[in-house]
């Protein structure tokens, strides 16, 4: 038992530094809001490294799945959240509330984290909990700002409704199997008692329907933009990268689940989301004239690319793929964002236009925001070519070439859209000449997003390799404790977890 | 001496690539400092090539100049490069253009750095296509060469460069999803699930249903960049809005990457299906050859003409490649040197005329052999390698096509000739209506080129010359390099 405290020690850790930092706030006069900002990035920071050293087990017979592949998600996710909270350090919309803001960061993040280690729905339904109502309150944190509190209402209402219907098709997998852990229901599915097939395939249906809305995947996307605009914009590069990564996380356990279970039928349902997620977000992306507005919709059409693997089902190549683009979309994304909401600073306009000969006013943060840009539209020698052709790769080995080619032609209606932001901000001149002057702790933190993307495209081997490690890690959890519930046919979580050490 | 056997490719495709991260960090204002980094990054290419062209092995052919480093175990992705012939020859092309286009834009006074950044990083992508054995590392070279157009064009551009810079962009990266589609293919169904080229040209047995369907796939990627009739449209859009060095660059060098594409890839990897669409290719090279020249005659703005002669041209080097036969693909590739500097000295001729006299109108202008003498006798030099006439480099290249091809398919071959005819009316049109005849007055400040602007047109117009008349040395370097094709004796 005492495994259980190191396993959950980042968890414990993020929790309670959550509470110091507001606690800390309530100091008032006496501490400077950036250093509350400093504090939560390093809480975040301490957190990854417990995640790091952190044994790998699976807790509580199986309710929570603590293997390489939950490690990596979770430090991706502390990791991103740490780049947030440094970038917000010097932004001063969220007072009187910061203590709040960077409390609320990181109790999303444990929720995020929840959702990559849960084995089963019922800790799923938790993690979904805490990270959407966390988001809720940050979007709505500039309350007097009407965007902010129309946009924090909408995803409170549109929340609200998937979270319905998660526990909706929860409790129909509940009546179909008698349980929500996974490792059980693929005991179920091969055995020859399960006879609600349909039952449980409807119930799956609803629970994917629910994370797509997390994903923002077509067409349980109309909730983005929206609020991607009204958020304050570094909540926005949040939401738009690691929460998707976290309903990624969740989904990429279910879809092993299905294909261990030959539940076919929940990959048609992917290949379907995946396509018209690329479609649609492609092409509205076309028509916009807001750049948060275009991000979200550019997000829509890289969450279909990243489903477009996931169909694939359980493979190694599918799962690691769409890993190593979470994670360079998370810090692509992100970097975006916080350029947009660095010219927000200044233009105080969201608008396209806003950036017009940026590459004067500012000619770091248009270099940036170029390579964030060609990096998001699988542009060669940066992250996101090496991505998206690891994607297609596992896509087209599983068979799904259609997809691929709809995915490749896409990714060229998408270019249309960059390079017109690109346009803005090269080619036309600008209309007032004045400097764009970024904060010290935002622009630092955009330069970490836009290094990091070029680092990953020149170097991508060893990212390659830990996505290969940490999908395998996923599939194996799977099969030791089936092999081991089949063996001692006892709830004596024990022997499963020792079994999970060795591998 | 094997340190630099194995090195020199990744030299040559570093050696812009250096410089262009030098210029991104030097001061906008040193405007000296900034055209000598670019000069020497793109001028160190060409001792560089010459020196692979002669210590090149003629009694060994082959792939030489090996290096192959493993970059990603997991998905068989190697960094892989080496030439044979037919790659020796095209980046002795490239290195001579980027060396003549930094000299062209010597004049570029408008954020010089990132222009010849952008240009240099440009050119080691093309390096990098012709040197790479890894079908990933193909395709990533690839994209690096076409992307940087997007801005060298809206930035630096004329007319409407907005416009064409973004058609310019879509067209060829809506090409290469084709070529991405393909090379996954090659990837899937090869037994080792290996990009190495060498390996799948050795050990891939297509079976024939896929070479069918996947050889179109690349014939449209790449053909797009080719400049295949009906998908050519964007080339003379940009070719006319683009800056002078860059057209020397995207007309002279990038259009041969989407012929070097189909050969390498789609003849190299699937003769099967090269031969069940060679009349295809054939008939869609010969429309290119007339429709390119017929619409060349009828602009009157002199870079259109430029740049609809580039359409017709692409057609024969494409028709020599639809001959399936040793001479008629040794011609594509002779077509493919040989127009490269031809488009180079002609763009540096149009950029110059531009420049003095502020127009490209053809009817506007006349007599400016007068002001010009240089100008136009290297314009005159190229015209008539433009439609082949003897001991010019076009002759050696249009005859060797039109051969190869009358063996294959003579109708098609027949047919083609007549382009000759119409390149030899609108190439003598525009060197009467702008370079003979009675002098314009109002130009009366014209001038000829000076200094530096001697360096590219004389230089390209010699070697029009000295190839055509020695010939050799350059079609039995390409000769080695057809052994690994199947094609018709």
């Amino acid at each position: 038992m005492r495994h259980e405290w190191a396993i959950l020690l980042p968890y414990i850790v993020l929790t309670g530094w959550s509470v110091i930092v507001i606690a800390v706030g309530l100091m008032g006069e006496r501490i400077r809001s950036d250093q509350l900002g400093y504090l939560a990035a390093f809480g975040l920071l301490v957190g990854a490294a417990t995640q790091i050293i952190a044994p790998h087990r699976i807790l509580w017979n199986g309710l929570l799945l603590g293997d390489s592949y939950s490690t990596i998600f979770n430090t991706i996710f502390m990791i991103v959240g740490a780049v947030v909270c440094w970038a917000s350090a010097s932004w001063k919309g969220s007072a009187p509330y910061e203590p709040e803001f960077y409390g609320l960061i990181m109790l999303a993040t444990v929720g995020l984290m929840l959702m990559a280690a849960a084995g089963s729905l019922l800790i799923l339904f938790i993690g979904i909990e805490l990270s959407t109502i966390s988001l809720f309150a940050l979007v709505s944190i500039t309350k007097r700002d009407r965007k902010s509190a129309e946009a924090g209402l909408k995803l409170f209402v549109l929340g609200a409704v998937a979270s319905a219907v998660f526990l909706y098709g929860a409790s129909l997998i509940y009546g179909a199997a008698g349980t929500t852990e996974y490792w059980r229901l693929l005991l179920l599915s091969q055995s020859p008692k399960m006879v609600q097939t349909t039952l449980l395939f409807i119930g799956f249906c609803f629970v994917v329907g629910a994370l797509s809305f997390k994903l923002a995947a077509a067409p349980f996307h109309l909730w983005a933009p929206d609020v991607y605009q009204g958020a304050p914009t570094i909540v926005s590069a949040f939401i738009s990268t690691v929460s998707k990564a976290g309903a990624f996380a969740a989904l990429i356990r279910i879809i092993l689940l299905a294909s261990a279970a030959n539940w076919h039928g929940l990959l048609m349902v992917i290949i379907a989301l995946a396509a018209i997620s690329m479609v649609v977000g492609n092409l509205v992306a076309l028509a916009q004239t807001s750049l948060k507005r275009l991000l979200a919709y550019s997000g829509v059409a890289q969450v279909g690319y990243i489903l477009t693997a996931v169909a694939v089902g359980g493979s190694r190549d599918s799962i690691s793929s769409a890993i190593v683009y979470l994670l360079l979309y998370s810090f692509t994304n992100a970097g975006a964002f916080l350029v947009c909401g660095a010219m927000q600073e200044t233009t105080d306009s969201e608008t396209i236009e806003s950036l017009r000969g940026l590459h004067r006013r500012s000619a770091p943060l248009a270099f940036a925001m170029l390579i964030l840009l060609l990096s998001l539209g699988g542009i060669p020698p940066l992250a996101g070519f090496v991505g998206k052709i690891f994607l297609f790769e596992a896509a087209y080995t599983g068979g799904l070439w259609r997809l691929v080619l709809l995915g490749a032609i896409m990714s060229v209606v998408a270019l249309y859209y960059y390079l017109s932001v690109v346009l803005q901000m090269y080619i036309r001149d600008p209309d007032d000449d004045r400097r764009v002057v970024v904060a010290p702790s935002l622009g630092g933190a955009i330069a970490l997003c836009t290094v990091i993307t070029v680092l990953i495209g020149a170097f991508p081997a060893p990212w390659i390799k830990a996505g290969n490690h940490a999908a395998s890690s996923a599939r194996k959890t799977f099969e030791f404790e089936v092999m081991a519930s089949h063996r001692i046919q006892s709830n004596r979580v024990a022997d499963i977890s020792y079994k999970l050490d060795r591998q | 001496m094997s340190f630099l056997n194995q090195n020199i490719l990744t030299w040559i495709v570093l050696s812009p690539f250096i410089a262009a991260l030098l210029l991104i960090i030097t001061p906008p204002n040193r405007g000296a400092l900034i055209r000598w980094i670019a000069l020497l990054g793109a001028g160190l290419t060409l001792p560089l090539s010459i020196l692979v062209a002669i210590l090149y092995n003629r009694q060994q052919g082959g792939f030489q100049f090996q290096r192959d480093v493993p970059w990603i175990n997991s998905l068989g992705i190697q960094y892989h490069v080496g030439v044979d012939g037919i790659s020796v020859v095209l980046v002795l092309l490239t290195a001579i253009i980027i060396t003549a286009g930094v000299f062209a834009s010597w004049r570029v006074q408008n954020r010089t750095k990132e222009f010849l950044a952008l240009l240099l990083f440009l050119v080691s992508g093309v390096f990098g296509v012709f040197v790479s054995l890894d079908l990933f590392f193909f395709f990533l070279f690839y994209e690096i060469a076409v992307l940087p157009m997007y801005l060298l064009i809206g930035i630096w551009g004329t007319g409407r460069k907005e416009y064409s810079a973004m058609k310019l962009t879509l067209y060829l990266l809506f090409g290469s999803a084709f070529i991405l589609v393909g090379i996954l293919s090659l990837y899937f169904v090869s037994p080792q699930h290996t990009f190495d080229l060498l390996t799948l040209q050795r050990s891939g047995r297509f079976s024939y249903a896929f070479q069918r369907i996947i050889f179109l796939a690349f014939y449209i990627g790449f053909g797009i960049l080719a400049g295949i009739w009906p998908l050519h449209t964007w080339s003379p859009d940009g070719h006319a809005s683009a800056p002078t060095a860059v057209s020397m660059l995207h007309a002279g060098v990038l259009m041969k990457l989407g012929a070097y594409g189909i050969l390498r890839v789609g003849v190299g990897l699937l003769p099967g299906g090269a031969h069940t669409w060679a009349f295809l290719m054939g008939a869609i090279a010969t429309i290119n050859i007339l429709y390119g020249a017929f619409s060349a005659m009828g602009q009157t703005d002199f870079k259109y003409v430029v740049a609809y002669s580039s359409v017709s041209h692409m057609g024969v080097v494409m028709l020599g490649i639809a001959s399936l036969n040793p001479v008629g693909v040794n011609g594509a590739v002779m077509q493919m040197f040989s127009h490269g500097i031809m488009t180079g000295l002609f763009f540096a001729v149009v950029g110059l005329v531009y420049e003095k006299s502020h127009t490209r109108d053809i009817l506007k202008m006349g007599g400016f052999a007068k002001r010009m003498p240089g100008v136009a006798v290297a314009m005159t030099i190229g015209g008539l390698a433009s439609f082949g006439l003897p001991a010019t480099s076009g002759f050696i290249a249009e005859f060797m096509v039109f051969w190869g091809m009358w063996h294959t398919f003579p109708v098609l071959a027949a047919l083609s000739v007549i382009g000759i005819v119409l390149t030899a009316v609108y190439v003598l049109r525009i060197l009467q209506k702008i370079f003979l005849g009675p002098f314009t007055e109002q130009y009366h400040d014209l001038a000829d080129a000076q200094k530096t602007e001697w360096v590219a047109i004389t230089a390209l117009a010699a070697l029009l010359i000295l190839v055509g008349v020695m010939p050799s040395p350059l079609v039995n370097l390409i000769r080695l390099g057809l052994h690994g094709f199947h094609l018709n004796i």
